[in-house]
């Protein structure tokens, strides 16, 4: 149990990246697109509540559940390339279908994944302005704007765009300017996450002089070289642990 | 005072409005169908966020009810300035300090049926065996292991339950295009169960069809009336309740005849009016008891007289 998987999304270049840092540390690493997984062959089990579950991948490589020591999810959706030629309602049921299937093995796997789907997750990328994000900043020990009204929805004393700063969070790492960082603000950006559920975020703050601000949030941070290496960190520390637990 | 958020002619909104003027409970409706012209502003604070909203209707303080009933189904007429103020709305019910039945992120482990399997069955329930395959010789195994086995959808999209009999076989292949679930046909009696804060209300359903849902499309019928559990399995299903944050879920159960109980799923936002509405249970008052604040209202609810089904 110490195969890392890392699911990438579109484009997602970093994701070599952090593939590669975990093979020059002596990791074990396999890199499986959204595609490839639409293109396996799964068979997910339910046996006395327990769930087990098996996939062929297309080159014949297997991923069982006790081969894998850590998962990075950054899939952004399933592909449904295979309907293409379908049409909408079917691609959309198929889209559904494969999306709680992901679901269902990831968050069999527990504390192996980062990235792992959740209701906030879910709910797609953080739209500017989000009640939600708001408050959870706020409680979290953030400033930001005071109230929304809507319709219309505006924000009293909305806070600019320019001179934002990103902070990441990557488990229980904060980094900023591809920095780990510790403090009162990482303190508030974990917190963040943490009220979100979710532990792979990258917040926008701007610094005033009253303190920072939250501006947004990104549920796919940015895979800069600096939260590449805490990624595989994370992976492959999860990913050792799991081999401990199973021996 | 409780508020009941959703549109003002939804058969459990009104029930619960009805139950709540029957008991003497204050209430106000947020209906969705009123929201335009309307408005709303929500305050945020470091403990928390303050909530006001103007209507047509009047004023409401949101944070000074004691619970919201949420059954959020967008307005019917979706004008702009509504849809506007329904989302922030919608927004509010996931970060309020209020106590919501219905909050929209506690919906979320519904979306895939075998995830939800497994935190059911984590909080002490059994579920069915189950297969998601893709494979067709793994259905062909699972079929032969089984004995008779049924297939329905893995999201929440709601499918038509069917058996795999000899014209579903004809066509197995085809999984190969989209995994598909299965799982071993349990027989016994549909029980579904309302829990409602610690409350629950087990009703029993008789009906020759696979899927009681879908009975009357296939010409039989189907008799609900009330039932009680076992206290072991009551707990169960609260606790089952409590671990999806479900303050209000309808839990779809099958008993065996030995009285072994096996959860199929659990609804986040039950149409329980349905079956208060065949059944005589008075959830749509213990909804409105629980919202108030009454915690006695949750301690029992069984009727003398009624059938013990597990």
């Amino acid at each position: 149990m110490s195969l890392v998987v890392i699911l990438p999304g579109p484009e997602d270049l970093g994701a070599g990246q952090v593939a590669a840092s975990i093979r020059r540390r002596g990791g074990e690493v396999v890199v499986v697109p959204g595609y490839a997984l639409e293109e396996s062959r799964w068979e997910h089990h339910i046996v006395d509540g327990l769930s087990h579950t098996v996939i062929r991948l297309p080159d014949g490589q297997l991923l069982a559940d006790e081969t894998i020591g850590a998962v990075l999810n950054r899939l952004s959706g399933p592909t449904t390339r295979n309907f293409a030629r379908s049409d909408e309602r079917d691609r959309t049921y198929a889209a559904v279908e494969w999306e709680a299937l992901f679901l269902a093995w990831l968050s069999s796997l527990g504390g192996r994944v980062l990235g792992c789907p959740t209701a906030v997750t879910a709910a797609g990328q953080v739209v500017p302005g989000d009640l939600r994000w708001h408050a959870w900043a706020r409680r979290a020990g953030l400033l930001g704007p005071c109230a929304v009204t809507a319709p219309a929805a505006t924000w009293a004393g909305a806070n600019r765009q320019e001179g934002v700063e990103r902070w990441t969070v990557v488990g229980s790492t904060v980094l900023r300017r591809d920095e780990v960082v510790g403090g009162d603000t990482a303190a508030c950006v974990r917190a963040l996450a943490g009220l979100a559920g979710v532990d792979l975020l990258d917040v926008l703050l701007r610094r005033t002089q009253a303190g920072d601000e939250f501006v947004s949030a990104d549920l796919r941070p940015a895979l800069t070289p600096g939260v590449g290496e805490a990624l595989a960190d994370r992976l492959l520390t999860c990913s050792r642990r799991s081999l401990g637990a199973a021996s | 005072m409780i508020g009941l958020f959703g549109r003002g002619d939804d058969p459990c909104i009104v029930r619960v409005r009805e139950a709540a003027e029957d008991l003497g409970i204050g209430h106000v409706v947020i209906d969705e169908d009123r929201l335009d012209p309307a408005s709303v502003r929500v305050d945020v604070r470091e403990d928390g966020v303050g909530a006001v909203l103007r209507t047509i209707d009047g004023v409401i303080d949101l944070d000074r009810l004691t619970g919201v009933y949420a059954r959020a189904l967008g307005p019917a007429d979706p004008t702009p300035g509504a849809v506007e103020v329904s989302g922030l709305l919608t927004q509010w019910l996931d970060v309020t300090d209020v106590p919501v039945m219905g909050r929209p992120m506690s919906m979320y482990s519904n979306g895939s049926k075998p995830h939800q399997a497994r935190l059911i069955a984590a909080a002490g329930l059994a579920v069915p065996t189950t297969l998601v395959t893709n494979e067709p010789d793994a259905v062909r195994e699972f079929g032969s292991a089984q004995g008779r086995v049924i297939f329905k959808s893995i999201s929440g999209i709601r499918s038509i339950v069917q058996e795999v009999d000899d014209a579903a076989r004809s066509r197995i292949d085809r999984v190969r295009d989209l995994p598909t679930q299965f799982q071993a046909r349990v027989e016994g009696t549909d029980v579904r169960v309302h829990v409602v804060g610690r409350a629950v209300f087990a009703t029993r359903i008789s009906s020759e069809a696979l899927d009681y849902r879908y009975a009357a499309r296939d010409g039989l019928d189907c008799d609900l009336r009330p039932s009680t559990l076992r206290p072991e399995v009551e707990e169960a299903c609260v606790r089952v309740a409590v671990a999806l944050d479900l303050p209000l879920a309808g839990i779809d159960l099958r008993v065996s005849a030995d009285g072994a109980v096996t959860c199929f799923e659990v609804n986040p936002m039950p149409a329980f009016s349905y079956f208060e509405a065949h059944s005589g249970q008075p959830i749509a008052a213990a909804i409105a008891r629980f919202l108030a604040g009454d915690a006695e209202a949750s301690a029992r609810h069984t009727d003398e007289g009624e059938s013990e089904v597990a």
